[in-house]
């Protein structure tokens, strides 16, 4: 089990990266914007992580280049520890 | 499907008492109809097939403006050159696109509403003790507070932060009073500057806009870089003298408007000596030197774009003639008005707003708002520090003490202010403008390096 949550803990941006597009299109879903314009925080270590106030989440952070938006967008980590699910969004700043 | 914050409640042990219990102007006490989730969903694609065709549709019309716009330009056999300088004269491309952006921010605000009205257990954005949510509410809170941290983690990491956070808390930062920093205009009529510079105190960027782009030298003196937080910036140096009362030349002269100048020295606003530093700042990149006179009179969407630069965008701007005021408005421009202050956040906007001048020496420089004991000041700035839109409320802050906040309605500051000027955060550009550097060594007023 400590091994799993530590995995997890590893390779959020390796998670993330898998499902880049499912986290685009949750945010274009929502808020019309379109894909090319929305950048996501790669790069930066607290662009994307495990959130430490609802379990079994990651947590991502989107860039809208155009609008200057900053969008959260969080999954719930599959029991499998590879899949991500029920994603969600909303604009932070 | 939306997905918005909060699961369904939908395995709830009583089913039949739902926990979402609707505002009272809805539908109180009530279910909704159509809660089911084949209805949700209905309701959902009908509001987004509608609300993308009118999106689409207003998305067009503009196009249509723009080709006009082409049309008359060809057609008008005028010089290239001279039809791009009426061109930017006139504005009209640009006013055409700020009407589609408005458009666009409209309809999505429209389509995010009715997804929220549709959601279970969504981001709420109704008081506690009229709505009671589900406990992911509480949990959907602390996961956005957990995310703007990380934002700030990430603002902290890929600056250069030229002033510690130890100078920051020294030179700006208030003990007690919070929205934004506590000041106090001087003597000298720039209630448009005081009010700028509290509108940006208010906004969580402030702090690290100010630390990448202000430092203290070793002679007192500042180096502040305008636009703040731009690499293209220009340095100005304001001396420990340049933030001092300076003395006034037109003592005992007659001013602009036939009153004598009673004035002996002009004095910069009371304040942290950081916000002195900013005051200072603008009055000379703006006018070649610290010259409080020269700096009586002026705007403060003015003043918050020498500021920002790109890092702020200038969404919104109501003016009314003299005589008029802000409740006046035409219904499109008081759509886009209710529009922005329901939407206000002080994370992503900067407002400041005015009433209008005096129409002669004989009216008085204070006025009364009807129906209360409250007083505002005559061709006064103010700052926007909050917005309460299910209560119809509005805080605002005064130039002449912002300790000392001024509540009123919504309705109430229509009728009482003729202008609204409002500027957006652009976060894109922020962390653009924030590349990543390598931590240097940092030496505080205290001599220590402090390496972060």
């Amino acid at each position: 089990m400590k091994d799993t949550n530590n995995e997890k803990k590893n390779n959020p941006h390796e998670l993330a990266k898998k499902f880049e597009v499912e986290i685009k299109e949750t945010i274009i879903k929502n808020f019309t914007v379109p894909s090319e314009e929305l950048t996501i925080l790669f790069d930066d270590e607290a662009g994307i992580y495990l959130s430490k106030k609802e379990p079994n989440t990651l947590c991502c952070l989107v860039v809208g280049e155009k609008d200057g938006h900053l969008y959260l967008v969080t999954a719930e980590i599959e029991k499998d520890n590879k899949g991500l699910g029920n994603f969600k969004t909303r604009i932070i700043s | 499907m939306k997905e918005g914050f909060g699961k369904p409640n939908n395995t709830s042990e009583n089913s039949d008492k739902d926990p979402v219990i609707l505002e009272a102007n809805k539908t109180p006490d009530k279910e909704p109809e159509n809660k089911t989730p084949e209805g949700i969903k209905e309701i959902r694609e009908l509001a987004e097939e509608v609300v993308g065709s009118a999106e689409s549709k207003g998305a067009d019309l503009i196009e249509d403006g723009h080709n006009e716009i082409k049309k008359a330009e060809n057609n008008s056999g005028l010089p290239a050159e001279e039809i791009a300088e009426i061109g930017e004269e006139v504005g009209l491309s640009f006013k055409l696109n700020k009407i589609k952006n408005n458009i666009l921010e409209l309809f999505n605000s429209l389509k995010r509403k009715i997804m929220d009205e549709m959601s279970f257990g969504g981001i709420q954005e109704y008081k506690d003790e009229t709505i009671f949510l589900n406990e992911n509410k509480e949990t959907s809170r602390l996961v956005i507070e957990e995310a703007i941290g990380k934002r700030n983690e990430i603002f902290e990491s890929r600056g250069l932060l030229q002033m510690s956070k130890e100078d920051f808390e020294i030179y700006f930062a208030s003990d007690k009073y919070e929205p934004g920093a506590k000041m106090e205009q001087g003597n000298v009529g720039d209630c448009y500057l005081v009010a700028a510079l509290h509108a940006m105190s208010c906004s969580p960027h402030f702090e690290l806009i100010c630390r990448s782009s202000m430092k203290k030298l070793g002679d007192g003196s500042w180096e502040v870089k305008l636009p703040l937080l731009s690499e293209r910036g220009e340095v100005v140096i304001i001396s420990p003298e340049e933030l001092l009362p300076q003395e006034n030349k037109q003592f005992s002269k007659l001013k602009s408007n036939g009153e004598v100048d009673t004035r002996e020295e002009l004095r910069p606003l009371k304040g942290k000596e950081g916000l002195l530093v900013l005051e200072a700042s603008f009055i000379k990149r703006r006018f070649g030197a610290v010259d409080r006179l020269a700096s009586e009179g002026g705007r403060a969407n003015e003043v918050l774009q020498s500021f920002g630069g790109d890092n702020f965008e200038m969404i919104d701007l109501f003016m009314e003639d003299d005589g008029d005021n802000l409740a006046q408005l035409d219904g499109f421009q008081m759509a886009n008005l209710d529009h922005d202050l329901e939407n206000f956040d002080p994370e992503i906007n900067m407002a400041t707003v005015g009433t209008r001048e005096r129409r002669d020496k004989s009216e008085p420089k204070l006025f009364e708002v009807r129906g209360t004991n409250m007083s505002l000041g005559r061709d006064h700035s103010y700052s926007i520090t909050s917005v309460d839109w299910g209560n119809k409320e509005i805080t605002l802050g005064n130039p002449w003490d912002t300790s000392k906040p001024i509540k009123m309605t919504i309705e109430q500051f229509k009728e009482n202010f003729d202008t609204y000027r409002s500027i957006r955060v652009n976060s894109a550009k922020i962390l653009k403008n924030m590349k990543k550097f390598e931590q240097v060594p940092n030496v505080t007023e205290s001599g220590k390096s402090n390496v972060e």
